[in-house]
């Protein structure tokens, strides 16, 4: 199962993903796939030395799967930070269909999806 | 409403400064994130999801059009354009900076609104009524003694590390408006055998894991008192509060371990060290906050019961919003106005800074410049005039404020969920749109009655579900969403825990759930009874039948 | 660990004995609640201060009755989310009197200070890099307050009324 680093920028609180070069960056795609577990705790000690350095908060591994090329995580509470709330924060009303929020479907979101990628 | 002489604003801005400093140190990484947690936690600054969470006070409900303003200036200048009302007459703001928060809770600050205490282990923002000083039924004006209690709070040095938050309520009518029975002190005002008004306090109520109703620690206590009895009760809590498990530090818990004889008796022992020193309320201070209570310029106006009901007859949009959401005043030719945040398919709570400028303007117009914010995660102009509601409800409607729907089935309490908190387990508001999208019929809204539905995302029930007539709680089942309902809860001066219906059911399945729940009440009601009596007239049984019947049940 | 008292940088008097296997013949002590108990009569023989070193799970009615005999009490902070002993040190001053010196021991913090110091605090190990300089900023925070406590600062309601 691959695996990425997941933590919160201290500055602004923004969910960011250790990158290649130990850099992080806010946008999943740009997140260092980690295949190999050792590879993979080396990271997470290294993003444990960003904290120290009060870079960011709370480092952890999550497990990502890669859909059609896209990276996303497994987990749905993940798949919110990566990619936002499911409802649509504009203060318009959801859209027609149940569970859906338009801004979720233009990012390919819906409830289906999410539970299809929480099955693995 | 109350406003800030030099004391008060001389405290706010030392405390801007001091936040400055923390927040100074944190970033420069002088202070461990251990460290500075408890310190932002008390300038209410959450990390939640996507970013620090900064939930603003909104002390006993009560905002000015000025105070508004600054929220709709807070929300486009420092985040994405929106705030949320929660259920603690708070408002939540989701996608601060920390290296802003100082900057922006010095502009609250200039407006005379704090963060101050929203959260962490301390006594958070005290709650009240939200028609506090104009409804027909109240006894008298519970926010005087909830300002009070605010500036008692604020930093006291002693129960600022309590071993868990600290919630009260206070309630100056018997129809309790505030829930004051599942708060850690809940406060009812009413009179003596002596025809005095005091306080019936009550203790260790509150939701979560462990939801309990409070019981009364003393049936009256005198206004002079307050603070003393309060201290007393803090006392044994910090010191007695159990400190090594998080789930069970509430005072809640250790009251109903002892058992409220004991935990009375132990507050008595304290209290009468300290009930008649420097803690004894004087009337002069009483008198100084209560001026600032003091009914605006009413016109005197003769009831307009029969303008009323002509226009009324005439418009059948306006009837229902008037039968809907426009409460009697205790003066005469003037309405209480209920501003339903709750329009089908939208985010409970929820409202944009377009719309916090245009309510802050009809409050300027209609209302006195005031606005209230209800636990129900809606907003109150209380001073309208009778002869403004038609006009007034015209602007609503064009607002989409109008929404026929208090106490109603679509007049949903749901908490952020896991679209935004980093505490839950599923998501709540999508639960609440499709709710609401499944019943927009208003006529028959109304020929249901008075439902109340409440989604809590997680166990920590900010949603309040354990006292909705409908409760919903999202839990997660193997990395699924799957909500559980509860029926028969109840927030005000009947109070009561709701008891669950069956195993819980997937997203989809939840609307036809409610919708078979509201079937079944509407064959087997009596006189047109509300829901929540005819339960308690027959059980969970036909319910349960209902919804789960012979049907193969959820996972 | 830097010794704040009274304002100022200062040794210690004391020895910590509370969690040792002997107790020093001679000099100013610090013992803990069961050394105390266990070894009442040659404690209180001595000539040297006594001190009594409190956790934060031992409230202070266990010693009320003996506070005569300490020149000092310490209480303890495990963590500095741990507020017990807050209310320990206003007991300690405004209910039983104890005028000795009141010393924060533990995790004991700039942010917390100004609580210490309200609640009757007059001495704190503090865990600083320079500690007189955090004091010095946790004094200055505030000069507005809402709760009587036993330090006698006067608060905003007093001072309302006052000026009448």
């Amino acid at each position: 199962m691959p695996q990425m680093i997941i933590a919160n920028r201290l500055t602004d609180g923004r969910v960011v993903f250790l990158a290649p070069g130990e850099q992080w960056n806010t946008a999943i795609a740009a997140g260092a796939v980690i295949e190999d577990d050792a590879e993979a705790e080396r990271l997470l000690e290294v993003a444990k030395g960003h904290q120290a350095r009060s870079l960011v908060i709370d480092p952890m591994l999550i497990q990502v799967r890669i859909d059609d090329g896209q990276v996303r995580p497994t987990e749905i509470r993940e798949v919110i930070r990566a990619f936002g709330p499911t409802v649509r924060t504009d203060g318009e009303a959801a859209g027609p269909v149940t569970g859906i929020a338009p801004g979720a479907e233009r990012r390919g979101e819906g409830v289906a999806r999410l539970r299809r990628s929480t099955k693995e | 409403m109350y406003r800030y002489d030099e004391f008060d604003a001389k405290f706010v801005a030392e405390r801007v400064a001091q936040f400055r400093r923390q927040v100074q140190r944190r970033l420069a990484g002088e202070l461990t994130e251990d460290q500075f947690r408890p310190l932002r936690l008390m300038n209410g600054l959450y990390l939640q999801l996507h970013a620090y969470m900064l939930r603003v006070n909104v002390p006993y409900g009560t905002l000015s059009s000025r105070q508004m303003r600054t929220f709709a200036h807070i929300a486009r200048t420092y985040d994405r354009g929106f705030g949320h009302f929660t259920t603690r007459q708070n408002i939540q703001f989701n996608w601060i900076k920390l290296e802003e928060a100082p900057d922006i809770i010095k502009e609250l600050a200039n407006a005379e609104i704090t963060s101050i205490q929203s959260s962490g282990n301390c006594v958070r923002n005290i709650t009240s009524d939200q028609y506090a000083g104009c409804a027909k039924d109240e006894l008298a004006d519970p926010r005087i003694y909830c300002e009070l209690l605010r500036q008692y709070s604020f930093l006291h040095p002693e129960f600022s590390y309590l071993p868990r938050k600290f919630k009260i309520a206070v309630t100056g009518s018997p129809n309790d408006r505030a829930a004051v029975a599942v708060h850690d002190i809940g406060l009812r005002m009413h009179r003596n055998e002596q025809g005095r008004i005091g306080f019936e306090v009550l203790v260790g109520g509150g939701l979560g894991r462990t939801p309990y109703i409070g019981q009364t620690i003393r049936k009256w206590l005198a206004p002079e008192d307050l603070l003393s009895y309060v201290e007393a009760i803090l006392r044994v809590y910090n010191m007695q509060g159990r400190r090594d498990n998080l789930h069970k530090a509430r005072i809640k818990i250790i009251v109903n371990q002892m058992g409220i004889d004991k935990y009375r008796e132990l507050v008595d022992q304290e209290w009468e060290a300290t009930r008649n020193g420097a803690l004894k309320v004087p009337d002069a201070e009483v008198e100084r906050i209560r001026s600032y209570f003091a009914p605006p310029a009413y016109e005197t106006l003769p009831d307009m019961a029969a303008e009323l009901a002509a226009a009324r007859k005439a418009d059948r949009a306006f009837d229902r919003w008037v039968r809907g959401n426009v409460v009697e005043h205790k003066v005469p030719g003037y309405a209480i106005v209920n501003v339903s945040l709750k329009a089908p398919g939208r985010v409970p709570g929820d409202i944009t800074a377009d719309k916090m400028d245009a309510m802050a303007d009809l409050a300027d117009r209609y209302s006195f410049g005031e606005i209230r914010v209800s636990h129900r995660q809606n907003l109150v102009l209380v001073d309208v005039k009778q002869s403004d509601l038609q006009r007034l409800w015209r602007e609503l409607f064009a607002l989409e404020l109008a929404t026929p729907n208090l106490g109603l089935l679509s007049d949903i309490i749901c908490c952020p969920g896991l679209d935004y908190c980093s505490l839950a387990n599923a998501r709540a508001i999508p639960i609440a749109q499709d709710i609401s999208r499944a019943f927009t019929d208003l006529d028959e809204l109304q020929r249901i009655g008075q439902f109340t539905i409440n989604i809590s995302g997680c166990m920590n029930a900010c949603g309040h579900h354990h006292v909705g007539h409908i409760g919903i709680l999202g839990v997660d089942k193997r990395g699924e969403e799957f909500f559980q309902l509860t029926l028969g809860g109840s927030s005000d001066q009947h109070a009561s825990l709701g008891d669950r219906l069956g195993p819980g059911l997937a997203q989809t399945e939840v609307p036809a759930a409610i919708r078979k729940i509201v079937d079944t009440y509407l064959v087997v009601r009596e006189h047109g009874e509300r829901f929540i009596d005819t339960y308690r007239r027959v059980g969970i049984e036909p319910f349960k039948e209902a919804v789960y019947g012979s049907e193969s049940q959820a996972a | 660990m830097a010794l704040i008292k009274d304002g100022k940088l200062v040794a210690d008097a004391f020895v910590d004995a509370s969690g040792a296997q002997t107790i020093p013949a001679t000099g100013a002590v610090i013992v803990s609640h069961e050394q105390w108990q266990a070894q009442r009569e040659p404690l209180l023989a001595r000539a040297a201060p006594l001190g009594i070193r409190l956790r934060s799970d031992q409230p202070p009615d266990l010693i009320a009755a003996d506070l005569r005999h300490f020149a000092l009490v310490a209480l303890e902070f495990p963590k500095f989310r741990d507020g017990r002993a807050y209310s320990y040190a206003r007991l300690l001053r405004e209910r039983y009197g104890f005028a000795g010196e009141l010393r924060a021991v533990g995790d004991v913090l700039l942010e917390q200070l100004f609580f210490m110091l309200r609640t009757g605090f007059d001495a704190f190990e503090l865990q600083s890099d320079d500690p007189l300089a955090a004091y010095r900023t946790a004094l200055s925070d505030f000069s507005v307050w809402y709760q009587p406590t036993g330090d006698g600062r006067p608060t905003a309601i007093q001072l309302r009324h006052a000026r009448r």
